[in-house]
């Protein structure tokens, strides 16, 4: 029992990490807007520049992606093409999850690894952007790498648990976690807050 | 042997005429067996000195890449295209000339890299939409420049260095977002620069964009002594020397094109051609020695610096204090 | 042309195990590399990714997103709805054409069909239930309005286009706009003569008074206002087509506060929204590039273009079979995979053919709208059913089969007037 606790511990703390990734990233995508658009403004009508804001939205972008990988998976969001497992049966489907996970890993360890020769060699040969900012490349690829290795992270977690669950026969639960996404799924996130979803009333016809 | 060539940009004339025909005919005719793979800067996608990097792990033998990609991971590569250094081609080899064994033991240090070539694309010039008569005209302008050298030149003239694909630059030009940019003459004419913009400034303020060949040293080791030096010779006689000189045609050529004279390439533009004039020249170097050479120096070792002096420094009569 | 069927075999097995796109292509790509390339291909997977996801070009994508998620999330879109039913309902199929112009205006803004149509969805089905609509063509005139957005500009799937074919977004973006219009315009014909024929298929009349239209136009501003900011931004010269997405970010946020919908919740959700979505693009075309390097490297892509080149066939012929091919393929495979997975092996050979990267491009599109909306993987189709929650699915195919139709008709008239695309195209470059 002491072993399924600690297991949704583990969840919950990969839950909570990708969630603060994401609004992390998030905020940075309203800050990049907002830095873009006031050079494009100051660009415009003053013909000044302050120079390298697109180079450090184009970080953004990668250090915020990288940090919402994992998210996405905890969410289901990684398009799977389920033709065929729909016409499975549940232990077969389960397998198929599994194999998802496992194909996963086969992307994921190579990409971490050499991810990690990017950081490396940046830091050895103290690679500066070739740019007016002179940013130190290590900064930017450090992070984007700790993003791939939070990705990487919640990928065995969620296969250790899932691999755990269906040891107990618990086939519902480990589905949970790794099946693939329902359409159902797919609009309650589109739709939990639209303003009106929940109620589809009049919708202030008269 | 299998050999899996980089080449630089496939739409102009240093890879079509040069490097394609140079590693997948020359040299398999003159080493039979050797066998080639060519690619190119724009199909494997690595931005910066990722192309080198990867040499180095045995992804490619061979790469053709332009020395300010590179710059990133080896400042000291800036030091052989500086800015409205060389305005003259011959200056511009001399100076190459020279600071070629710095270029050569620093790709060995930082790439493992033998270096094989350096051959210039045409002079990177300034085209312009409303007016310029000179260096003096361009401050208050938003010019599109890159590479922090460069950069850091037009800012040193009052104009604002802005960064942008080369793609975009024609619509910006045209809608005002940039009031000039910068690229090789002839490259700027085919990709139809010359009808947004309306006037051209010929001097190498962008310097002369160097595409730099080097091979894997583990490559270059694995060549007996008799065929390192075949190779060598091969490809200073029949890939840099005459590269040299078709970018001294094309750089003209270019500036014919954009200015309405003949034109082998196509309808030529009618640009205006702004003189280079002497105060310019001076100004130019005055803003190279108190504001570029002066950052860059301060980026490298001062054993780099003393070593530019000597070399690419004396050749263009310039010491950095 | 053994590589290519191998290729295509462990593609083909790996998407039938349901295995997520991106890992499928990632894998592809380095199980292809290490058998077919003497060279350690699958080193450069840090270097590419790391290429790949500092374009600045590819920021729009999430820009967009957000930006989607944003007007979606402060209900923007049902008063465009209510605005565009009072000024279209006079017309036979009434509410149907609310359906396609709100789709088509507010995909206009929204990167997502899937948003778009899940939203429509959710304000237009009590109406028609109420006003007595067929609800099969009623959910078909949702699906296939949603499709609308990929095509009026801005476009994800146009921009991801361009990244794969180095093609400029702000042509791209310019080329869609006829052809969209167009279409648009197709579908509410489509309607109007389908409930001509048969009447039984419209709803009962409602007509509105002018104080209402009048009324109502307040509500079509903040749509128009994106779009002015968004495009209007790019031609008239202040920004970058990424530029522009930031600006129209700005602009959302500026109508959820005018309209007093933001909170930390909203933008909670809408940040979550935003970075799923967007990581689920990214890594299809991280993978995805990845594997173009990989079959690059080896020599597939020359050896197709070659191929196709040998067949001696037409131009035209061939453009044809390719049409085919991409509205089989579209039955069966999810649109953005389709595209990542095609695009980089078949646009280097149409373009080998002598035809524009532009106009292929709008092209392409069209085959995806179409894939969107036929069955069995129609993503739109399951959108509308999902929220219908009642009847059975063959309703919304049955009911988007006129559109599927007037789509085919739009590819070809697309096919005949090349001009379509590449009038306004033209006046960039
Ligand atoms: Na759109
Ligand atoms: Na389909």
């Amino acid at each position: 029992m002491a072993g399924i606790e600690r297991m949704g511990k583990l969840l919950s703390l990969t839950e909570i990490v990708n969630r603060v990734g994401v609004w992390v990233g998030g905020l940075l995508m309203f800050f990049t807007s907002a830095m873009i658009a006031v050079e494009v403004v100051l660009r415009k009508v003053f013909a000044i520049s302050m120079g390298g804001a697109d180079e450090i939205s184009s970080y953004v972008l990668a250090i915020s992606c990288s940090w919402a990988f994992g998210f996405a998976l905890l969410r289901k969001a990684h398009i799977r093409i389920d033709i065929f497992y729909a016409k499975m049966g549940q232990r077969l489907q389960s397998l198929l999850d599994l194999l998802s996970l496992l194909t996963f890993l086969v992307y994921q360890i190579p990409l971490v690894y050499f991810a990690w020769l990017v950081v490396k060699t940046s830091i050895i040969r103290n690679s500066a952007a070739n740019t007016p900012l002179h940013t130190p490349l290590w900064i930017p690829q450090g992070l984007w790498f700790l993003g791939l290795v939070c990705f990487l992270l919640t990928t065995v977690v969620l296969l250790v648990s899932s691999v755990a669950r269906l040891a107990r026969g618990d086939l519902e639960g480990a589905r949970a976690l790794t099946g693939p996404n329902t359409i159902e799924d797919e609009i309650k996130e589109e739709g939990a807050s639209l303003p009106e979803a929940k109620t589809p009333s009049d919708g202030g016809f008269r | 042997k299998d050999l899996r060539v980089v080449g630089s940009w496939n739409s102009l004339t240093m890879f079509k005429n040069f490097e394609q025909p140079f590693w997948t005919e020359k040299v398999p005719a003159a080493m039979p067996d050797v066998t080639v793979e060519m690619t190119s800067l724009g199909q494997v996608n690595l931005n910066g000195p990722a192309v080198l990097r990867q040499m180095d792990m045995g992804v490619f033998d061979v790469v053709h890449t332009v020395a300010d990609y590179v710059v990133a991971d080896s400042p000291v590569l800036a030091g052989l295209d500086m800015p409205a250094l060389a305005p003259e081609i011959e200056q511009a080899r001399s100076v190459v000339d020279a600071y070629r064994p710095v270029v050569a033991e620093t790709l060995a240090r930082d790439f493992n890299a033998k270096l094989l070539a350096i051959a210039p694309y045409p002079a990177q010039v300034i085209f312009c939409k409303g007016a310029v008569a000179g260096l003096d005209d361009l401050k208050g302008k938003k010019i599109r420049a890159s590479g922090w050298t460069t950069s850091e030149f037009v800012t040193a003239l009052g104009a604002t260095g802005v960064t942008m694909s080369f793609s975009e630059v024609p619509q910006s030009l045209q809608r005002g977002v940039v009031d000039c940019a910068i690229t090789g003459s002839l490259s700027g004419y085919s990709a139809g620069w010359g009808e947004v913009a309306d006037h051209i400034y010929p001097l190498p303020v962008g310097g002369w964009d160097y595409v730099i060949t080097s091979m894997s040293m583990k490559t270059w080791e694995s060549f007996s002594e008799a065929e390192q030096q075949q190779l060598q010779e091969m490809i200073t006689d029949e890939l840099e020397t005459p590269a040299w000189q078709v970018t001294a045609e094309e750089t003209i050529a270019g500036v014919d094109c954009l200015t309405g004279k003949q034109c082998a390439h196509g309808e030529p533009n009618n640009l205006t051609l702004v003189p280079i004039s002497d105060n310019d020249l001076q100004r130019a170097q005055e803003v190279l020695v108190e504001n570029v050479l002066p950052a860059w120096a301060a980026k490298v070792s001062p054993a780099d610096v003393a070593q530019w002096n000597e070399t690419a420094g004396k050749q263009a009569n310039i010491q950095i204090k | 042309m053994m590589i290519i069927g191998v290729v295509l075999a462990v593609l083909l097995l790996f998407l039938l195990l349901s295995i997520p796109v991106a890992a499928a292509l990632a894998a592809l790509g380095l199980s292809m590399g290490s058998v077919y390339s003497p060279f350690p291909l699958y080193k450069a997977l840090g270097e590419i990714s790391w290429s790949a996801g500092t374009d600045f070009l590819l920021l729009a994508i999430p820009l967009f997103v957000l930006l989607g998620e944003i007007l979606l999330r402060a209900g923007i879109a049902e008063r465009t709805y209510r605005a565009l039913f009072y000024w279209l309902s006079w017309l036979p199929g009434g509410l149907m054409h609310a359906n396609v112009a709100t789709s088509a205006l507010f995909a206009a803004t929204s990167g997502s069909s899937v948003a778009t149509a899940a939203t429509i969805t959710t304000v237009a089905l009590p109406q028609a239930r109420k006003f007595g609509y067929a609800e099969s063509l009623f959910a078909g005139s949702i699906a296939a309005g949603g499709t609308l957005g990929i095509l009026i500009p801005p476009s994800i799937n146009l921009i991801v286009y361009g990244f794969l074919t180095n093609t400029s977004i702000p042509r791209l973006f310019l080329a869609g706009i006829v052809p969209g219009i167009t279409l648009t315009i197709l579908f509410m014909i489509g309607i109007v003569v389908i409930c001509l024929i048969n009447p039984k298929l419209s709803g009962q009349k409602v007509n509105s008074s002018w104080s209402q239209r009048l009324g109502s136009l307040k509500d079509l501003i903040p749509v128009l206002l994106i779009f002015v900011v968004v495009i209007g931004s790019i031609y008239a010269g202040f920004a970058t087509p990424t530029e522009s997405a930031a600006l129209g970010v700005l602009a959302a946020l500026a109508l959820a506060a005018a309209h007093r919908r933001l909170s930390l919740v909203m933008l909670r959700d809408v940040v979550e929204g935003t970075m799923r979505t967007t990581a689920m693009i990214m890594l299809i075309l991280f993978a995805a590039y990845f594997l173009n390097f990989v079959l690059a490297s080896i020599g597939l892509t020359q050896m197709l273009t070659d191929f196709v080149n040998n067949l001696g066939m037409s131009p035209m012929a061939t453009m044809l079979v390719i049409v085919a091919l991409y509205m089989v393929l579209g039955f069966f495979i999810e649109t953005l995979s389709l595209m990542v997975i095609t695009i980089p092996i078949v646009a280097p050979v149409v373009v080998g053919l002598g035809f524009d990267p532009v106009w292929f491009g709008v092209l392409l599109i069209l085959l995806i709208e179409m894939a969107l909306i036929t069955p069995p993987v129609g993503l739109n189709l399951y959108v509308v059913q999902g929220i219908r929650q009642s009847g059975s699915i063959s309703e919304v195919m049955i009911g988007s089969i006129p559109f599927v139709g007037l789509i085919l008709l739009m590819i070809f008239l697309l096919l005949l007037y090349p001009d379509l695309a590449l009038i306004l195209a033209r006046y960039v470059q």
